[in-house]
């Protein structure tokens, strides 16, 4: 799923060819793994419980 | 710390102390994979506006290194201060794009000392692999100095495959003092786990036979003509610094008959190592997981083990007969060594046992 919402989001910002593009690309990929990882941890956690 | 947790210690017997703190639950190996790939996806992504966007930073060598210690040291401030997950995978970015902008500002400097970039990058890789807080950087930092070492011994004294020998020498010695300093057990598994993982990779890239114009340098030097033989004695060192170790933690236990086995059984891998290279390096994977009880490191050994007979297979220098009768004496050999030691441990076991 992070791979494919960044692929769309890359998708969008290449075509205007800003540079700051990346930069949101980033931190789409940021905020997207951050949240991946507390799901995944509270998965654990209750799992391990 | 849960209820259903504190009544299965009641049940075992185990009784708490009033007041006492949760354990901390660690986070996965998935997890951070998840966090390791995101961070380096993010990191090129940051590294691609940089390049776009601050072309000027680039072409300053000088420029480029300093905001490159400027994004590893911001990192470190940011790993320090543990804000989360967030920050974590924002700091792990940002010193992952850090890094390639000193590298590229260390490629420009060195650009005829090749040997001279490498030996830097694993001097940063060993040094941040030391001081960064963060069990991922640390991995991650360790794979890539194990990376940097082989490249380093390749472009300076042709003897890449010691390098195989060395991360696993290394590798060994940590997990087998990972209870040594129970402070810091967390940050010796993530360095073993990086180099067992650089040692994977320096594998598959032997194998692969790109080792990044290995061809240019055979310059006929002795040591390069020796370095695979090197690289299977050095895995043969870390075998009999494990078989000692758990000699000596066992002590009582294992009779010398077996001890005598063991050696000799480390002596005929070694001698197998030498038509075959990279096995001893599998079996010491292999068997140093069966001693820690650790299964993510035997599904590693078991993947070096197949990587180093599928390379002997396709070894081209040598004829398909001779190929199939070495690995029909090396099945037969094991063969007989798993029988005869099912037959010694168990007679073991009913001479010690009272």
């Amino acid at each position: 799923m992070i791979v494919m919402v960044t692929a769309m989001i890359g998708r969008y910002f290449m075509r205007q060819g800003d540079p700051g593009g990346l930069l949101v690309l980033a931190m789409a990929v940021l905020g997207m793994g951050a949240m991946a990882v507390i799901w995944l941890k509270r998965l654990h956690r209750e799992m391990s419980a | 710390m849960t209820e259903s947790l504190r009544e299965r210690l009641d049940r075992a017997g185990i009784t708490l102390v009033e007041g006492e703190a949760a354990p901390a639950i660690e986070p996965p190996w998935f997890v951070r994979a998840l966090q390791a790939f995101s961070g380096w996806l993010a990191a090129l992504f940051l590294l691609g506006f940089i390049g776009m966007g601050m072309v000027f930073v680039l072409e300053s060598s000088v420029a480029a290194a300093v905001l490159g210690l400027v994004m590893i040291a911001g990192a470190y401030a940011l790993l320090r201060g543990n804000g989360g997950d967030f920050v974590e995978h924002l700091a792990l970015a940002a010193s992952l794009a850090g890094q390639l902008l000193v590298a590229w500002a260390l490629a420009h400097a060195l650009v005829n000392q090749t040997a001279g970039l490498w030996w830097a990058l694993l001097l940063l890789q060993v040094l941040l692999a030391l001081v960064m807080p963060s069990l991922t950087h640390r991995a991650l930092s360790a794979l890539a100095a194990s990376l940097a070492l082989y490249m380093a011994l390749s472009e300076s004294l042709s003897a890449a495959p010691i390098a195989a020998g060395l991360v696993l020498l290394v590798a060994v010695a940590l997990w087998l003092n990972e209870f040594r300093w129970p402070a810091r057990m967390r940050q010796c598994q993530a360095l073993g786990h990086g180099l067992l993982l650089g040692l994977l990779a320096i594998q598959m890239m032997e194998y692969s036979g790109q080792s990044l114009l290995m061809e240019l340098h055979q310059d006929g030097l002795v040591l390069a003509w020796l370095a695979p033989w090197m690289g299977d004695a050095l895995a043969t060192l870390a075998l009999l610094l494990l078989l000692h170790h758990l000699f000596q933690r066992h002590a009582q236990a294992v009779p010398l008959r077996v001890r005598m086995a063991a050696y000799g059984a480390a002596i005929v891998v070694m001698l197998l190592s030498l038509q075959a290279h990279g096995l001893s390096q599998a079996v010491v994977v292999i068997a140093l997981g069966f001693a820690i009880g650790h299964r993510l490191i035997i599904a590693l050994g078991v993947l070096l083990l197949l990587l180093a007979t599928a390379n002997y297979y396709y070894w081209l220098e040598v004829t398909l007969l001779a190929k199939s009768a070495t690995l029909l004496a090396l099945g037969v050999l094991l063969l007989a060594l798993r029988w005869g030691l099912q037959r010694w441990w168990r007679r073991g076991e009913g001479e010690v046992a009272p």
